[in-house]
């Protein structure tokens, strides 16, 4: 019992974190109609960059993290404008293998300059944990949900709050008609892209504080990103959130009961199970 | 005598749309029976029941002796019951003959299939055109090219859906007797869709009306153009009775 | 379709010539073998990118179990390689309708994601089932010497009719598909399953049969590869980008759905890895791959006549 409650713990911090990583994805998919496959390429280059951030300016990657985002999203956008404005209307053939392409290229990039070694960080409190009666809450955990919590929150301030979070917003509805009232779509692509991919990069760079970064940190997260994304609906902001905490949470028990290969088998199985019976998500709700 | 098909308390509901209302009715063998109403009156959802494409909330379809409820599609073309589409769904980048020989493959090899095709586009006037790419085909050609795929299939029954939009009232009175030679020669069975309410007057024989999803009428031309309900659906059109 | 079949009747001739004539252990007979097992790869997936038009970016998975169950048999039953292939094929047949089943309503870029998956759980259940596979370190084909029963060489010359067969095989295959019934079938599905199942035409049974039909096909490739390789592992048979990935760039950059697609494609994806690995060796580890990545998304951006094809707007069946 009190391991199933301290997996439970540990589930629910880091599904926090999950949460951060595919909320960009969903909000890629709500606003552009896109299925990104290379989004988790940028929660790679998220966490390069906070570990250069660390490395050469000494910056605790959960400080680090706000660098990912600025990375993430200048590249993203970037990307958006360049590459992916220009599949905007093709067929779903294009922008299968364009953001294929683009993940490819990314990863590959990523090996040439960084080569294929693990890099890790040091944080004083990194094997630091809480003591609540016979629990233990890991000091990296809870800080980086507490940063989650923080961008959530953030995120959906922007969301509700800001002309930009309407103009996004208003354009995922009806892209004609928000152009009618002054939104230039093209602009609010490529910003909501780069804030999506700016998210995942952020993501990546909370994680390094308990995790290490090689190129293909990518490829081991593209599957699990888009099993929360799937779960909490596909385009939902707080369905990505709760599928976050909920993938979390199943990763974790999976641990007490199988070794850990075959736990991420589990997770796949889950994810075509979702697409195939429920693609819109244990909470519905998809805005396409 | 047992009817060919057996239309029972069909309701199909859409989330929180109803397309359909308890709808019931018979159609026998050798009959050609009209089906009218204005736009939304469930037409097509009807169609569509019936040939498998919706799955009908409640209710029961037979079809020669047989349950057609729940079935897919091609079980139920292979049955014997087909439908055209009403804004034609031809298989673009082919031929009109290869889009007729894919109907026939249900019931035949290939090599039999293109006899079987030419077969069909005779019938409706339209071998001439066989090798023609469908992209090249004016709306009229397309909706024939529509009745001679569901032909292939062999059907005792098509349900034929605005097969004679746009067309000059020569035109319509050639496709008419096409379509009478359909039931007279080869004994098929037609329930047809049409706005066109001369064309539908002359046709059939018998004449079901849907508005808003609730059948509403169900008799002879005659007797539906008298029909009160039926003026006051059609209200403002003056086409009624002729 | 007949001058599609007589490019690759001289292609075949070609290359038989080339590994009778050429030095049967030289470098050139060796990347022969290569194109042709690119080929034949590229031309599986032809098989459903091109004619049923379902983007599947996990064809490694059925690569994987036909390296895997040959290997395997020979390794623990001494079975040849030529009965294990059938076995996989079976295996690779079975297991690909199974997959079919669930994924089939899927749309574009949810069912391109759903075999993603599935060749990556390939992956990791090859990688951690180390009683039946070895697991990560893979296993290696022993060596017995010059054996035609055992399927294996010493060097590449013996393979190449082989393989050449296996291009055959495979092309005619997508030249029966597309041109026969099942084509006829296969196009009315991808163009408008509602008009083609109101039409008695059975989608779902036509769809699974294209994808059990390319999944055993393709499992044959993988066999082939082990023999000729003489080493596997879960990284490099059930890899997304070297396998699943790169049979689809293959058959995109000669024109989805073209039957002489591959070997174009075959030819520039090779030619290029070769004279990378040359040029560059172990300093660029990556060089290849990131090369392909671009290839993609210049054939995207300037070439989508290469996909373009995948929408058939201007393709013609004979009548």
């Amino acid at each position: 019992m009190i391991a199933f409650i301290q997996a439970l713990i540990d589930g629910v911090l880091v599904g926090g974190v999950y949460g951060v990583i595919a909320v960009g994805l969903s909000l890629v998919f709500g606003v552009l109609g896109i299925v990104n496959f290379a989004q988790a390429e940028f929660m790679m280059m998220g966490m390069y960059a906070a570990w250069f951030a660390w490395r050469y300016l000494g910056l605790d990657p959960l400080i680090g993290a706000v660098f990912s985002f600025l990375v993430g999203f200048g590249i993203g956008a970037l990307a958006q404008r360049f590459l992916i404005q220009r599949v905007m209307n093709a067929p779903h053939v294009s922008q299968i293998f364009l953001t294929v392409g683009i993940l490819i290229v990314m990863e590959n990039a990523a090996l040439l300059l960084f080569g294929a070694d693990f890099r890790t960080v040091q944080t004083p409190y990194q094997t630091q944990s809480l003591q609540l009666g016979p629990f233990f809450v890991s000091v990296p955990y809870l800080a980086a949900f507490g940063m989650a919590l923080v961008v959530s929150v953030a995120l959906w301030l922007v969301m509700a709050r800001t002309w930009i979070g309407r103009a996004i917003r208003a354009t995922a509805q009806n892209a004609m008609a928000a152009g009618i009232f002054g939104v230039d779509a093209k602009r609010v692509y490529m910003v909501a892209f780069g804030l999506g991919t700016g998210l995942t990069a952020f993501g990546g760079g909370i994680i390094l504080s308990y995790s290490s970064v090689s190129p293909t940190s990518g490829a081991q997260y593209v599957v699990l990103m888009f099993t929360v994304v799937v779960l909490g609906g596909l385009g939902s902001v707080m369905g990505a959130i709760i599928g976050g905490v909920a993938v979390g949470i199943i990763q974790s028990l999976s641990t007490l009961v199988m070794p850990i290969q075959v736990q991420n088998l589990a997770l796949f199985v889950i994810f075509i199970a979702l697409l195939t019976f429920r693609p819109q998500g244990l909470l519905g709700g998809a805005s396409r | 005598m047992t009817a060919l098909l057996d239309v029972a308390g069909v309701t199909v509901r859409f989330g929180g749309l109803t397309a359909l209302s308890d709808v019931t009715f018979n159609v026998q063998s050798g009959e050609i029976v009209g089906l009218i109403g204005p736009n939304g009156a469930g037409k097509t959802t009807l169609f569509n029941s019936l040939a498998g494409l919706t799955r009908p909330t409640e209710g029961r379809i037979v079809f020669g002796g047989a349950q057609m409820k729940g079935l897919r599609p091609h079980r139920i073309a292979r049955h014997g019951m087909t439908k055209t589409f009403q804004n034609t769904a031809l298989f673009p980048g082919m031929s009109l003959r290869d889009n007729v020989v894919i109907g026939a493959l249900c019931r035949a090899s290939l090599k039999d299939a293109r006899g079987i095709a030419d077969e069909c586009l005779a019938k409706v006037g339209l071998l001439k055109d066989a090798d023609s790419d469908v992209d090249d085909l004016t709306f009229p050609q397309k909706a024939l090219g529509e009745v001679a795929r569901a032909l292939a299939t062999g059907p005792k029954l098509v349900l034929l859906d605005e097969v004679m939009a746009a067309l000059t009232p020569t035109e319509m009175t050639a496709i008419m007797a096409s379509l009478r030679a359909l039931r007279d020669r080869d004994g098929i069975t037609l329930m047809i869709v049409e706005h066109h309410m001369r064309a539908i007057m002359e046709l059939s024989e018998r004449i079901l009306v849907l508005n808003f999803g609730k059948l509403i009428a169900n008799g002879t031309p005659q007797q539906v153009s008298a029909d009160p309900q039926v003026i006051a659906a059609y209200l403002g059109s003056s086409h009624a009775a002729h | 379709m007949t001058r599609s079949l007589i490019i690759i009747a001289v292609v075949a001739a070609l290359a038989l010539v080339a590994g009778a004539m050429l030095d049967p252990r030289g470098y050139v007979v060796r990347v022969v073998c290569l194109m042709l097992l690119a080929a034949s790869l590229g031309q599986c997936w032809n098989i459903v990118g091109g004619l049923a038009n379902q983007i599947s970016l996990g064809h490694a998975a059925f690569f994987g179990i036909g390296a895997y169950t040959s290997t395997i048999l020979q390794l623990r039953y001494g079975i040849s390689p030529w009965f294990g292939m059938l076995a996989g094929a079976a295996i690779a047949g079975v297991v690909g309708l199974l997959i079919s089943i669930p994924t089939m309503r899927l749309k574009g870029s949810y069912f391109a994601l759903a075999t993603l998956a599935f060749g990556e759980a390939c992956r990791i259940f090859a990688t951690a089932a180390t009683g039946l596979t070895g697991g990560p370190q893979g296993v290696s084909v022993p060596f017995l010497g010059n054996s035609w029963t055992m399927m294996q060489f010493r060097g590449a010359g013996p393979y190449v009719p082989i393989l050449v067969g296996l291009f055959v095989l495979v092309s005619v295959v997508f030249a029966i598909l597309s041109h026969g019934r099942l084509g006829y079938l296969l196009r009315a599905t991808r163009e408008s399953e509602d008009a083609a199942e109101a039409a008695g035409v059975n989608t779902l049974g036509v769809k699974l049969t294209g994808s059990a039909i390319s999944a055993a096909l393709t499992a044959i490739v993988g066999t082939m590869f082990a023999q000729f390789n003489f080493f596997i592992d879960p990284d490099i048979v059930f890899n997304p980008t070297s396998i699943s990935i790169r049979a689809a760039l293959i058959a995109i950059v000669g024109g989805v759905g073209v039957l002489t697609g591959p070997i174009f494609g075959a030819v520039v994806i090779v030619t290029m890895e070769e004279v990378l690995s040359a040029y560059l060796s172990n300093q660029a580890a990556g060089i290849a791959p990131l090369i392909f990545g671009m290839m993609l998304i210049a054939i995207v951006l300037w070439k989508p006549a290469g996909l373009s094809a995948i929408s058939f707007s201007m393709r013609r069946m004979p009548s």
